[in-house]
């Protein structure tokens, strides 16, 4: 994927997240957001996701506009695959109907395709004992990999996390992330925003600092680990891997 | 002893032991009886004490005028029900509008009604306003205008419920790809129901009621009809014990489906 931010800025009331910011990201499979908390980086996601819309300046990705009506971004949306930080799960929905109900409303499937298609998620997620039981009755971990499902279910070319292991314990961030290394390994783009720097470390090809309303560093994940060019970023890495 | 007591007559808290299975299968509709049974020996109690002679007699030979009476409730609350519902759904989207022109309007309705005595409501309503535009059936004009009155009460129990569903759901939602219509049937409107049936049904049950003031228009329903029976008869208890048991006809069977749709739309969140 390629991404390209032209000015870009998101304002909630007078408070401005995302000051004009701009880079051109070059191909990459990977794309790690980081940066200290409230640094704007969940705005940055949903806009990219098509959630959100921008005052002012543009976003390509892959070479193309993304919009910025609320009718045209359905379309955009529906071919991106987004997992957020507190399993957004419907409540009233079994985990198979989860997976199942997009595949059907959003994405032309009939009732028994769906279906099926959901069963054989869960089955490769290894949840199929757990595909009749709703939310309420799933463990963090068991919710955040149907959440998975649920966004790779339409086979995206681009998958969007946002911080999807914070609330998880350690076995349970494994597994997630475990799952997520397998969908970048079958070739699906990821755009990920994380605290877990040593996962980003390994699967990200690319990273953006993103602190202060700034994108403050984008480089590639070698040289952003190895050797940080600004101080920030520097003391945001020796922060996170005290401990 | 104690614990047979206990086991019969107690709920266990979250971190006492569960109880037999009998126990926790049987108790629920033990105690219901015998309640049952308690209130209906103090109100035999009662009425015997108060009143030496009863006669039925008389008001059997009234039975048609409670029959059609009957009916009349009936077919008032099952009207009012439907469009009172349609109304406040509406009256309800309107207030989440964020057209403010509209956004004011159903505000004014629903504070303006909801301060108003119905009794008030109906007179105006029903000599003022619907004669002004030709409507002159007193069934028609006064199921609607207890429809337009009950229909602010019910706006706010539908706005309560839909603002009940979280911001979180309706960006899953929009991340999924559903569009605006698919997201209020498939998330919106099956979260907010769930939220909102306690309440609505709390809310018939004082509208079929409430359709007893009606009378005061003339409308002949349950409730002034068993009124003619009691000063035709001289027999007041004969007359108003029916017309209790004939609310309770229509109120309980409402509650009943209420509870057995809010436990089919049972989740954890
Ligand atoms: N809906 C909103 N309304 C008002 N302010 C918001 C809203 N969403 C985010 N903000 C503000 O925007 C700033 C950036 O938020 P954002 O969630 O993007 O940060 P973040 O980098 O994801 O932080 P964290 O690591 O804590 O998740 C914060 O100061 C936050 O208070
Ligand atoms: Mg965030």
């Amino acid at each position: 994927m390629t991404l390209e931010f032209n000015r870009l800025t998101k304002r909630f009331g007078e408070h401005v997240v995302l000051d004009a910011i701009s880079a051109q990201i070059p191909s990459c499979s990977a794309l790690a957001l980081l940066g200290p908390s409230g640094g704007g980086k969940s705005t940055l996601l949903r806009i990219i996701a098509g959630l959100l819309i921008s005052e002012k300046g543009s976003l390509c990705l892959n070479g193309i506009l993304v919009p910025n009506r609320e009718g045209e971004l359905l379309h955009y949306r529906r071919a991106i695959g987004t997992v957020f930080q507190a399993f957004n799960l419907f409540p009233h929905l079994t985990a198979l109907e989860n997976i199942a109900l997009p595949l059907r409303l959003a994405h032309g499937m009939s009732k028994v395709e769906a279906q099926a298609a959901a069963f054989a998620l869960l089955e490769r997620f290894r949840l199929t004992e757990h595909a009749h039981k709703k939310p309420g009755a799933l463990s963090g971990g068991q919710k955040q990999r149907v959440a998975i499902a649920r966004a790779a279910s339409a086979k995206p070319k681009l998958l969007l996390f946002d911080e999807p292991t914070s609330a998880l314990d350690p076995e349970m961030t494994a597994e997630v992330l475990d799952l997520i290394g397998e969908l970048r390994a079958e070739g699906r783009d990821i755009i990920i925003v994380t605290h877990e720097v040593g996962f980003a470390r390994s699967v990200a090809d690319r990273v953006i600092f993103l602190a202060d309303r700034k994108i403050m560093e984008s480089s590639t994940a070698e040289r952003f680990f190895s050797a940080p060019q600004t101080a920030e970023a520097a003391a945001f890495l020796e922060r996170i891997l005290k401990y | 002893m104690k614990r047979l007591l206990r086991e019969w007559f107690w709920i266990p808290a979250p971190h006492e032991p569960e109880r037999g299975r009998v126990a926790r299968q049987w108790s629920g509709p033990l105690n219901l009886v015998l309640a049952a049974a308690l209130t209906g020996i103090f109100l035999v109690w009662a009425l015997q004490t108060s009143i030496a002679n009863w006669d039925w007699a008389a008001v059997w030979e009234y039975r048609a005028l409670f029959v059609s009476g009957w009916l009349m409730t009936l077919a008032i609350s099952a009207s009012t029900l439907a469009v009172s519902t349609f109304l406040g759904t509406g009256l309800a989207i309107l207030r989440r509008s964020r057209f403010l022109p509209a956004l004011g309007l159903a505000k004014l309705y629903v504070e303006v009604v909801r301060g108003t005595p119905l009794l008030v409501i109906l007179l105006v309503g029903f000599y003022g306003v619907a004669n002004a535009v030709g409507l002159h059936d007193r069934y028609i004009a006064g199921s609607l205008i207890l429809s337009f009155f009950s229909a602010a009460y019910i706006s706010e129990i539908i706005r309560g419920g839909l603002e009940s569903v979280g911001a979180t759901q309706l960006e899953s939602a929009r991340a999924a790809g559903f569009t605006r219509w698919q997201t209020f049937r498939y998330v919106t409107l099956p979260l907010a129901t769930r939220n909102i049936l306690p309440a609505l049904t709390g809310q018939f049950a004082l509208l079929i009621k409430d359709s007893s003031l009606l009378s005061v228009i003339s409308v002949s329903e349950f409730t002034m009809n068993a009124q003619q029976v009691a000063s035709r008869t001289f027999g007041t208890l004969e007359s108003y014990l029916p017309l209790a048991a004939g609310y309770l006809l229509i109120t309980l069977p409402i509650s009943a489906a209420a509870r057995t749709l809010e436990r089919a739309l049972q989740y954890e969140s």
